[in-house]
This record gives C-alpha cells, sequence and structure tokens, in this order.
C-alpha cells in the first residue's frame, strides 16, 4: 500500500514535490536566477565544472563542520588545521626533499593530531567546544607560521600538483572524486553505523544518550578525530591545487564549512542534519559565490549578498520546522 | 560563593605570578613606559571584550563587532577632518549610535526569529563589512585634526587617552551590570530564560539592549582604533571579535551564560596582553604569540572545569 492511493492527483503531486527536500529548490532558483542575471556564460558546462570544482575543497571541510554540529559542538579549528596541513605537506616535501606521498601523509597526520587534541579535551571536560576549538584554532596557526616560516611555501612539483590540478578523464577534477568519496564514506558512517546514530543521538540529547548507555565521551572524541581528519584532507588537497601552501590559507574555512553545513539544514542545536543536504549546502554558497563573481559584483556587495543568504537560508529553514 | 570567589582569586593570583615572572626574567617589564605601554595595547581588545561580555551574558555571542566597528568609524570619519569641535562630537555621536542601532538589529534577528546568535552575528558581520567597502569604495580617509587624535594617541597625566576611556567604560559597564535594572536582567536572562521569562522580564528588550550595548562599544573601540591609525579604512578590526572572546574566555566568562563580570573580562585581557608583550620583552619570535594565545585560553577554562568539579 502506498500512501497516495486515495488521495487526489493534485494532492499526490504536492506530496511528491513536498517530499523534496527544500534546499534542492533553492539551488534550481539559485541557478535559474543567476542563470538569468549573469547571461549565458554562467549557465555553461564549462562554469559548471568550474563550480563544482571550487565546491570540493570546502565540501569536504563541511563534513567535518557537519559532525560537530550533529553533535551539538563546533569546531573552529578546522581552517587552520587546513593551512597546518597543507604547510607541513609543501615544507616535507620543497624543504626536505621528501617524496610527495609520505610528504603528503605526514601532512594528513598532523591534522589528525589537531583533531586528538580537541577531542581529548572535549570529551573530558564540560567545557563548550567552541572555547577549545577557538583555543586549538590560535595553537594551530602558530604551529603553521612556525612551519612554514611565516612565509609561502612553494611545492611546484607535478606530482605534488596531481590530486588538485589534475583531470580524470579530461574532466572530472580528482579533487571533486575525493570529495564523492569522502561523501559516500560519511554518508554510510552517519547513516549505517553505530557511530553514526550516536553522534545524531549524542547530538540530540546527550543526557538521554548516556542514560541508555552510549559512552558519550567516546562518540566526541571520534566527532572531533574525524572532523581534524577531513580539514586535514582539504588541506592538503588546497595546497596541491594551489602548488603552495601559507600559513592564512586555510582561514575562514571553518566558517564557510559551518554556514555550508547550517544553509543544508543543520541545527546548531545538534542531532539534526544529513551529509547530502550539506553538499546541498556547499553547492549553494559556491554557486553564490560563483554567480555573484560573474555578474561582476564588486566584494562589497558580494558580501552583503553572502550575510543576506546565510541568515536567509537559517531564517527560512527554522521557520519551516516550526510551522510542521 | 566560596568557590565563585576563589576562581575570582584564582585569576588575579595567576595575573600576579604572570608579572612577578615577567620582572624576574626581563628587567624592563616593570618600568612605568613598559606597564602604560601594556595598558595602552590592551585597552582595545578590552574596550570590545567589554561589549564581548555583555552578550556573552545572555549566551550570546557577537561575530560582527570588527565590522561593526569599521562600519561605524568610516562613517563618522569625515567629521573628523575639520578643526570644529562640535562637528568632532556629533561625529562621535553618530558613530555610537549607528553602532547601538546596528547592533541592536542583530538582537532583533536574534529574538525575533529565534536565530542562533552565532550565526545571525557571522551574517551580519559580512553585511556590516560589505556596507562598510561599499560606503568606501576602497578609498582611505586620513589626516584626521590633531584634537581628534588625541583620542587615540594622547596622554592625560601622563597616562594614555585610551587607557583612560577604557576605565571609565569599565566603571559604566560594571554600574550598568551590577546596579541597574536591565543589567540585573541580563544576568537573569543569561542564567535561566524560562525563568526570567515567566517572572515577567521582556527577554525582547535584554536581547536588544545587550546586542545595542556590543554595537555601541564597538563603535567606541572604533573612534579610538581609526584615532590611533590617523586613517579608517574599510578592512580595518577584522581579527577583533575572535581576540575579544579570547580575553572573555581567559576571564571566566561562560559561554553558558549568566556568570562572570566585567572584571574577570579585565583580567583575562591584561593577562593576553602581559603575555604578549613579555614574550616581546623576551625576544620570543612573534609566531608564537598566537600559540600563547590558544594555549591561555585553554589553560584557564581547563582551570574553571576544574574548579567546577572540585565544588561538585
Amino acid at each position: 500500500m502506498d500512501r497516495f492511493s486515495n488521495t487526489p492527483s493534485t494532492a499526490r503531486a504536492l506530496v511528491l514535490l513536498k517530499s523534496v527536500p527544500a534546499n534542492i529548490y533553492a539551488m534550481l532558483l539559485l541557478f535559474a536566477l543567476l542563470g538569468y542575471l549573469c547571461g549565458p556564460r554562467f549557465l555553461t558546462l564549462q562554469n559548471f565544472l568550474n563550480i563544482v570544482e571550487q565546491c570540493a575543497i570546502l565540501s569536504i571541510i563541511s563534513v567535518g563542520s557537519l559532525l560537530a554540529i550533529l553533535s551539538r559542538g563546533i569546531d573552529l579549528s578546522l581552517g587552520a588545521t587546513m593551512s597546518l596541513s597543507g604547510v607541513v605537506a609543501a615544507q616535507l616535501v620543497t624543504g626536505a626533499g621528501w617524496p610527495v606521498v609520505p610528504a603528503m601523509l605526514i601532512g594528513v597526520l598532523v591534522g589528525i593530531c589537531i583533531g586528538i587534541f580537541n577531542g581529548l579535551i572535549i570529551s573530558r571536560t564540560t567545557i563548550d567546544p567552541f572555547i577549545i576549538t577557538l583555543g586549538s584554532m590560535n595553537i594551530t596557526f602558530s604551529l603553521a607560521l612556525i612551519a612554514s616560516k611565516g612565509i609561502t611555501v612553494s611545492a611546484n612539483v607535478p606530482m605534488f600538483r596531481f590530486l588538485g590540478g589534475e583531470y580524470f578523464a579530461e574532466i572530472i577534477p580528482y579533487s571533486v572524486l575525493i570529495a564523492l568519496l569522502i561523501y559516500a564514506v560519511f554518508n554510510i558512517i552517519t547513516k549505517r553505523t553505530r557511530l553514526g546514530t550516536y553522534i545524531y543521538a549524542v547530538g540530540g540529547n546527550e543526557v538521554s544518550a548516556a542514560l541508555t548507555g552510549i559512552n558519550v565521551s567516546r562518540i566526541k572524541f571520534r566527532v572531533y578525530a574525524l572532523s581534524g581528519l577531513l580539514a586535514a584532507i582539504a588541506g592538503v588537497l588546497l595546497a596541491s591545487r594551489l602548488g603552495s601552501a601559507n600559513p592564512g590559507q586555510g582561514g575562514g574555512y571553518e566558517f564557510y564549512g559551518i554556514a555550508a553545513a547550517v544553509v543544508g539544514g543543520a541545527s546548531m542545536n545538534g542531532g539534526r542534519g544529513t551529509v547530502w543536504k550539506t553538499l546541498a549546502g556547499t553547492f549553494i554558497i559556491s554557486t553564490l559565490r560563483n554567480g555573484l563573481n560573474m555578474m561582476g559584483l564588486p566584494v562589497s556587495l558580494q558580501l552583503i549578498f553572502l550575510g543576506l543568504i546565510i541568515i536567509g537560508a537559517v531564517t527560512v529553514d527554522t521557520m519551516s520546522r516550526r510551522g510542521s | 560563593m566560596k568557590n565563585k570567589y576563589l576562581a575570582r582569586f584564582s585569576r588575579v593570583l595567576a595575573l600576579i605570578v604572570i608579572v612577578i615572572i615577567l620582572s624576574m626574567l626581563s628587567p624592563g617589564f616593570l618600568q612605568i613606559s613598559n606597564l602604560m605601554n601594556v595598558l595602552n595595547q590592551t585597552s582595545l581588545n578590552l574596550i570590545v571584550a567589554c561589549g564581548m561580555t555583555i552578550t556573552m551574558l545572555i549566551t550570546g555571542i557577537d561575530l560582527s563587532v570588527g565590522s561593526i566597528l569599521a562600519l561605524t568609524s568610516v562613517v563618522a570619519a569625515s567629521y573628523f577632518k575639520s578643526g570644529s569641535v562640535p562637528e568632532m562630537a556629533f561625529g562621535i555621536g553618530l558613530a555610537l549610535i549607528l553602532g547601538f542601532l546596528l547592533g541592536a538589529m542583530n538582537g532583533v534577528v536574534v529574538h525575533y526569529l529565534r536565530l542562533p546568535p552565532f550565526l545571525v552575528t557571522f551574517g551580519t558581520q559580512q553585511i556590516f563589512r560589505g556596507m562598510a567597502f561599499l560606503y568606501m569604495s576602497g578609498s582611505v580617509l586620513n589626516d584626521f585634526d590633531s584634537v581628534f587624535l588625541f583620542i587615540g594617541k594622547g596622554k592625560l597625566w601622563g597616562i594614555p587617552t585610551p587607557v583612560i576611556i577604557t576605565v571609565v567604560l569599565i566603571v559604566v559597564v560594571g554600574f550598568i551590570l551590577k546596579k541597574t535594572v536591565v543589567g540585573r536582567e541580563i544576568y537573569y536572562v543569561g542564567s535561566n530564560l524560562s525563568a526570567a521569562k515567566y517572572s515577567g522580564i521582556s527577554v525582547a528588550k535584554v536581547t536588544v539592549v545587550s546586542f545595542g550595548l556590543s554595537g555601541m562599544i564597538a563603535a567606541l573601540a572604533g573612534i579610538v582604533y581609526i584615532s590611533r591609525l590617523n586613517a579608517a579604512e574599510a578592512v580595518i578590526g577584522e581579527s577583533f571579535a575572535l581576540q575579544a572572546i579570547a580575553a572573555a574566555a581567559i576571564g571566566g566568562i561562560s559561554f553558558k551564560g549568566g556568570s562572570g563580570s566585567i572584571y574577570g573580562t579585565i583580567i583575562g585581557a591584561l593577562i593576553l596582553t602581559i603575555i604578549l608583550n613579555g614574550m616581546n620583552l623576551l625576544g620570543v619570535p612573534t609566531q608564537w604569540q598566537s600559540f600563547a594565545t590558544g594555549g591561555l585560553i585553554i589553560i584557564a577554562v581547563l582551570m574553571d572545569a576544574k574548579a567546577v568539579k572540585a565544588k561538585e
């Protein structure tokens, strides 16, 4: 028996329309609007691929932000972790003459360490994650400054630039494939594994989660370790794409990651949001930035629009939830 | 109650210990000129942190203070070029009122749309910054009148004017929080929102006033800052919000609202600047400064968490 059997066809269509997440509509609307405003240049395949490529790195960070938000926390150290991982990888290649692959792995490992550091403190105390990760953001930024000696480290080696700069079948960037892989993996983790279920439970109601026997501190630890890992991957990819790394290049990504997760419907109160909707959120933000750029708007107006969109998206989301 | 005093005292103690250690390590530290320098460096961060404290007391946060600072100061900057005092006073008043209105806007959105303050002020941070860019369109206003420069660079009885302004602000904010109705309401709303509602407190008013005050104080910081720089442009103050949050956090202002006082923030801001100043005097490379800031934040909150656990 399906739920449409006795409803008139218009109502049936309505139910179908409602089952599509709101941010998909937002995305289509955005595309139509920007396509109208920017002219035919915006709606080309090339530009679409551009957006997708720009989207890749932010989308990886967004998953990290989402995990922290799902557990009713926040991770402000992601941007600095990105910088540190990129700098370490680039410095090992250029400064120490390491082969590319181990250098990148060490870069990722360093980022995981930052995540573990956050996780250890957050899981063992009742301190707000905001303040812990604000602290580790400063520490990590400092470490990135020290590792890079405060300058841009160039790593213009073809091997190093491969992941961020080359294309699979000459059309799909490898960075996009990595991002998709990460989304597939984290979709399974959040939906199909015990860890995922527990993350939602902890974020939804920490006390009852603990009462049902969930080891809350272990879950929190894993959340921040994983978000550190994701930031590290994104950081190495960014360095690879640019062919260089500087201690400031990840700065700000932590906020855009949070914005993407929230535009994708994640609730700052925890326990609500999904990986794929976060991808939609990332896509909306990237599309917007691309479109505003193409329209030739000055930075000033771009910032204003971005701020309005973030507040608007959160408003619409909260309103629709309160309505239902 | 005993625990509360202990927590406050531990910070003062930490500050004293840091001062003693630094004065032993670096003979230049305790010189009057260096101490004045420390106070002068603290003043801007402390001004912004006073506003941040107010929003944090109602479990809020204000990421937009840096942008409010930039927008209000670029709008008012043109009044500071002429020598006429009334015109300058008008400029200052304009900046403060504008700051209050921008902050109040944050409060209105936070309260009436029931959105998380973090996201609202992150959004308005972009919007206000964009408006500042729009207003200036890439230009820089400089060469202010010498009377105006007194605010940021002058000295009264050997004390830098920004320090005096900060002290006056602290007294005013301390008075508002401790002795006025709205100040007490801020604490009630922060510590127990529903109890505050049921006892007839207008949460809307408290929220809007708190964010408004935060914005107004950011505007004040902007005036001091452009006077010190002798220039106003749209990009100023980008790191101010997080620095102020750091000072408040080191000073023991809780993210759960309702606890902590302006005196904690003072100690927090002082510890932060003194450590950075001491590192400078000892010749520690500047790359380590953020490390110290981050380490201080984490150590301070860990000490707090320990204190709470001990009480339980």
